[in-house]
């Protein structure tokens, strides 16, 4: 885990399909070929169905096949990005690829639970911020980009572009570096006298 | 304070808020053999303990082979996986449903037979499709590996607070139109992100016609409409289908629970956020035409025109699916040739969705060029459908008969479809690549598979049913 986390600056890789699923991001043949890999070997997999045809080679129409988007760390999507499977890998691929943050005009649930629980920050935008940063991008060099994650910002080569929405608590968890584990271990007695109360009105929730 | 069904369960099992967020706590949590050893890593790494392993139940079947007489060695791509995942589930105590053992089976089906989900319950498993047994009327959803790994050690998850969704179906189904025609009909009409940050209940006299087993289809495909929990009010007939399971109450405890679970289903007055209708009687058998789960028509439709999408990015997108799928804008999706079909996965496995597909199989043969295989859903349902001689039924037509596992849904395991080949396919994601590299995978029921077997090519299943009549 990371230290906190206040803001994300660099090249914004547009892919702007919608639906991008969880067997898009991390699709199970080259997964498994990797299998018993580390995490570390996980941005060899990402995509892996586009960046690469089927003898191996690169398909140069790729987005991230495009040497000025090669760097990230941000990736700019469509609508229900992460949508499918619960498969965390979809996040750690990302990660290890050198994304920080993707920003969509919505996420799959799962995905953006999965996203928060590793740091990579999903920031959703409305569709007029969406426009202006895919009309932005659409510059000939791509422009840098800037995430203020404590303000809630965007801003494109200095000038502010919008602002974004995610879940409080999972923003603050990446802001401050730190994950619910702790918070809670505090709270284990409420967990406790729920499950009492409950298991006493109705005994067969007790395995 | 009228209730919604979610809202009982959820708010019962809530220990306490933290914002937007709701600390829940969690009667059952499943593991299986893929998503699970990440879980044990964080564990370990975190020094923390399973909380309580008699709440907990793990069972193999994401990673393995299917063919007859299989182990865990079988497929030695992922044995490693299998046997780590069996060790540390051993080591901690937890109960392990492994190959060989009788009630093995594809965990959602298992959890459903064993009586280990019941209505009222919270249950979580690191799978999208835990929703499945929300049919019945349980919060049931799938999480990823950091999650499980919460919910072992702690027996609750933060989790954000669903809104409500109401999808009403009336009226009266057609011969051959069943849940997974419905499920396919809401995610086409509604997208598939319409029931996302949402708990939906499927509620009117369609869904109460239907059986158990069926509600299983729909709420599992709950997740292919955005939401990660999905639930049907229980009722006589769910009552009546956990009776006498191993995990079941029995006698008077079990009459107890009964009159529990009456108070469970929705106030009349309840309110949900959100509320979307459909009538059954404009539900034809459905098919999966794109790459997208919303991609789905009726049999008799036809492959839509991207010039006739609501915007440029269904435009591209539908433009892109096309190219994927090798179809043709406009053009009838019946009669397109098909080169496997998969009776198979949490979706469509269970006993009845054998028969049904049994009663188009009976008597005919699978078409030439077709592969065509029957992977049941549990080895309970396997063992039933031998005594009641459906094995013989698909095996004589040319269908194979596989043991219990996720098979040719995920391709996790080592059944894949093949670069190119389409599939006619019970189960629930037609994403590129889903059934195995270059995969083409069409969605529809078991009956619909079964027709599509015989002739070769995606059919209407209620021309076959007449000339069976």
């Amino acid at each position: 885990m990371t230290g906190k986390l206040t803001s994300i600056e660099g090249v914004a890789v547009p892919l702007l399909w919608d639906n991008v699923d969880t067997d898009a991001l991390v699709p199970a043949a080259p997964h498994k070929r990797i299998n018993g890999g580390g995490r570390d070997r996980l941005h060899e997999v990402l995509f892996h169905e586009f960046r690469f045809d089927a003898a191996g080679h690169l398909k140069p129409d790729f987005v991230l096949n495009d040497v000025q988007f090669a760097e990230g760390p941000i990736l700019l999507a469509g609508e229900n990005f992460g949508c499918g499977s619960s498969r965390e890998v979809a996040v750690w691929a990302l990660l290890d690829y050198g994304f920080r943050a993707i920003i969509a005009k919505s996420f799959a649930e799962i995905f953006e639970q999965n996203a928060y629980k590793n740091h990579l920050l999903p920031a959703t935008v409305d569709a007029a911020t969406h426009a202006r940063i895919v009309s932005a991008l659409s510059r000939p060099r791509p422009p840098q980009m800037s995430i203020d994650l404590v303000a809630r910002h965007i801003e494109i080569d200095g000038q502010a572009i919008g602002s974004f929405s995610a879940d409080e608590m999972g923003l603050e968890m990446i802001v401050q570096g730190v994950d619910e584990f702790a918070l809670t271990a505090q709270y284990i007695p409420d967990i406790v006298a729920t499950q009492r109360r409950l298991t006493e009105a109705c005994p067969w929730l007790a395995g | 304070m009228p209730r919604t069904l979610f809202e009982k369960v959820w708010q019962s099992h809530t220990a306490r808020t933290y914002g937007t967020r709701d600390l829940l706590t969690l009667d059952r949590v499943f593991l299986h053999d893929m998503t699970s050893l990440p879980a044990f890593e964080t564990l370990r790494a975190r020094n923390l303990a399973v909380a309580d392993v008699a709440r907990t139940l793990a069972v193999i079947d994401h990673t393995v082979a299917t063919a007859s007489g299989r182990t865990e060695e079988t497929y030695p791509v992922m044995a490693p996986t299998v046997r780590a995942f069996r060790r540390e589930v051993t080591e901690r105590g937890i109960p392990l449903i492994g190959l060989g053992d009788p009630a093995q089976g594809i965990v959602h089906v298992v959890a459903a037979e064993q009586g280990a989900v019941l209505p009222g319950m919270t249950a979580v498993c690191g799978d999208s499709h835990t929703c499945t047994n929300g049919a019945l009327g349980a919060i049931a959803f799938g999480i990823g590996s950091t999650e499980i790994a919460h919910a072992l050690a702690y027996q609750a998850l933060w989790l954000p607070r669903p809104k409500s969704l109401r999808v009403t179906v009336n009226g009266v189904l057609d011969p051959w139109v069943s849940g997974k025609d419905i499920a396919l009909a809401i995610i086409s009409r509604f997208s598939t992100d319409g029931g996302t940050g949402c708990a939906v209940e499927y509620a009117g006299s369609a869904i109460r016609a239907l059986s158990v087993e069926e509600r299983m289809t729909l709420c599992n495909l709950s997740i292919e409409f955005g939401a990660r929990i999905g639930l049907v009010a229980p009722d006589d007939a769910v009552f009546s289908y956990l009776d006498g399971r191993p995990r079941t109450p029995k006698g008077a405890a079990f009459d107890a629970a009964v009159s529990a679970w009456r108070d469970l289903a929705s106030d009349d007055d309840a309110h949900f956020d959100k509320e979307y209708a459909i009538d059954a009687r404009s539900i034809a058998p459905m098919v999966s035409w794109g790459t997208s789960p919303e991609d789905a028509i009726p049999i008799d439709g036809a492959v839509p025109d991207p010039g006739t999408a609501r915007d440029q990015s269904q435009r591209s997108r539908w433009e892109r699916a096309l190219v994927y799928a090798n179809l043709n804008a406009g053009k009838p999706i019946l009669g397109t040739p098909i080169d496997v079909a998969f009776i198979g996965s949490c979706t469509n496995a269970r006993l009845s969705d054998l028969r049904a597909a049994a009663r188009i199989v009976d008597g005919r043969k699978v078409a030439p060029a077709v592969r065509a295989l029957v992977v049941p859903g549990s080895s309970g349902v396997k063992r039933q459908a031998e005594a009641e001689g459906l094995d013989r039924i698909f095996r004589n037509a040319g269908f194979e008969w596989h043991e219990s596992a996720c098979s040719l849904c995920a391709a996790l395991g080592p059944d894949v479809v093949g670069r190119g080949k389409r599939c006619a396919s019970t189960s629930n994601r037609n994403f590129e690549n889903r059934q195995g590299p270059g995969s083409i995978t069409h969605l529809m029921s078991p009956p619909m598979v079964a027709a599509a077997a015989v002739n070769g090519a995606i059919t209407d299943v209620r021309t076959l049913a007449r000339t069976l009549a």
